[in-house]
């Protein structure tokens, strides 16, 4: 029953950190750190972006396994880091699975900030990349409403289960189109830097990282996807600028 | 005095992605510096290419993040992100784009070519340097185990 209960846990934390952006060694190491503190030593782990999969063998000669498929994933890396504390509190205060539950819940509770907080930290993100794009401070504004009006609408049509590389599609096509249309207005002057701000909301920086450090420790499985999500996301963006160019086409502006 | 402008610029990013990533307390703070920091190395006068300054860039953020990492017991990656993101070449991938609609093939081979190379260089960087870490610790704990027998 013990057994049970441990690997369950080990999964749950996995999970978690492979929902809010964990690397795959990383999970794998906590899982197998958790399943070895409460002495199920030579716990197989297996974990990709898209599912987690921990197998061991029990006190009594039982295998258990247990299979964690992942839908979801966000970028969180206070989760990631408590998760990683808590397996090392468990390893540290030695077995006590009830406690450890508690701590998981905690993590899993944990105050996260607000939409309104990340719109509001996209947006000057945003506002000051013109700075190293060639920009000048007139673009400082529009550069502000893109990055938002991107934020805003990625968070509105994940919450509507949009996918994502429909997702980053739109919002090539606000960040281009709010690019052109406040140029067209008097308000910015560099419709380039203007866009490319807004792009590098979208850019998937984490996804690029975490990529490039599972090839590197040698989880090439984990680490191809990550890069092919990477790539999608380039694909859909590009998508996206070259879909409002063709607007504005239409509407008889151009984009330089 | 343009330098001094972009590295600021850089950390208020770098500052900006951490609180979108939910980044937290003093780590916030360490992370926003490693955009100055690689945002710094990326300007330095002396460096001809682009694909090569960012190579720099990318490899002082990765020795930056993880050495604070092993100081503040936390993921490498926490202090990462923020500092690589304004190197991804998102401009590049925009303008490769944009050339191809206005029909100019040769002008957009040739950005979506740097483009590629440059993101190949953050890539290279940060491989480069986790493997020297990694190798550095492994040593150390060897050195460690002989010195206990």
């Amino acid at each position: 029953m013990q057994a049970n209960r441990i690997i369950h846990l080990a999964a749950q934390m996995g999970r978690m950190m492979l929902e809010n952006g964990g690397e795959t060694y990383r999970v794998e190491e906590t899982a197998r750190r958790v399943c070895d503190a409460f002495g199920l030593t030579g716990a197989q782990i297996y974990a990709t972006p898209t599912a987690l999969i921990l197998s061991v063998t029990s006190g009594t000669g039982e295998s258990l396994s247990v299979m964690e498929r992942i839908y979801s994933r966000g970028v969180n890396l206070d989760k990631i880091d408590a998760l990683n504390q808590l397996s090392r509190t468990i390893e540290a205060q030695g077995p006590d699975v009830d406690a450890a539950c508690a701590m998981l819940e905690e993590v899993r509770c944990r105050r996260q900030r607000g939409n309104p907080v990340l719109v509001l930290f996209s947006a000057l993100a945003c506002a000051v990349f013109p700075l190293l794009f060639g920009g000048t401070l007139y673009d400082i504004l529009p550069a502000f409403i893109a990055g938002a009006l991107v934020r805003i609408s990625s968070i509105f049509l994940s919450r509507i289960r949009l996918n994502d590389f429909f997702i980053n599609v739109i919002g090539g096509v606000i960040a281009s189109f709010t690019g052109w249309l406040t140029v067209a207005v008097g308000m910015g002057q560099s419709i380039d830097a203007i866009t490319t701000s807004a792009i590098m909301l979208m850019v998937p920086g984490l996804t690029i990282t975490n990529a490039v450090r599972d090839i590197a420790s040698g989880d090439l499985l984990a680490g191809t996807s990550r890069l092919m999500e990477a790539f999608c996301v380039a694909i859909a963006i590009a998508c996206g600028t070259a879909l409002a160019y063709l607007i504005i086409a239409a509407l008889g502006g151009g984009l330089r | 005095m343009t330098i001094l402008f972009q590295v600021i610029a850089s950390l208020i990013i770098s500052f900006c992605f951490g609180v979108v990533f939910h980044v937290r307390g003093k780590r916030l703070v360490l992370s926003s510096f490693s955009g100055g920091l690689g945002c710094l190395v990326y300007l330095l006068p002396m460096l001809e290419s682009p694909a090569v300054s960012i190579f720099l860039a990318s490899c002082a953020i990765t020795i930056y993040a993880e050495v604070c990492a092993r100081l503040l017991k936390t993921p490498a990656t926490v202090f990462l992100v923020g500092g690589l993101i304004p190197l991804v070449p998102g401009g590049g991938m925009y303008h490769c784009m944009f050339e191809l609609l206005e029909g100019n093939l040769s002008q957009a081979a040739t950005t979506g070519y740097q483009t590629l190379l440059q993101a190949g260089a953050i890539a290279v960087g940060m491989i480069t340097v986790s493997s020297l870490f990694k190798l550095y610790w492994e040593l150390r704990r060897r050195a460690a185990q002989v010195h206990r027998r």
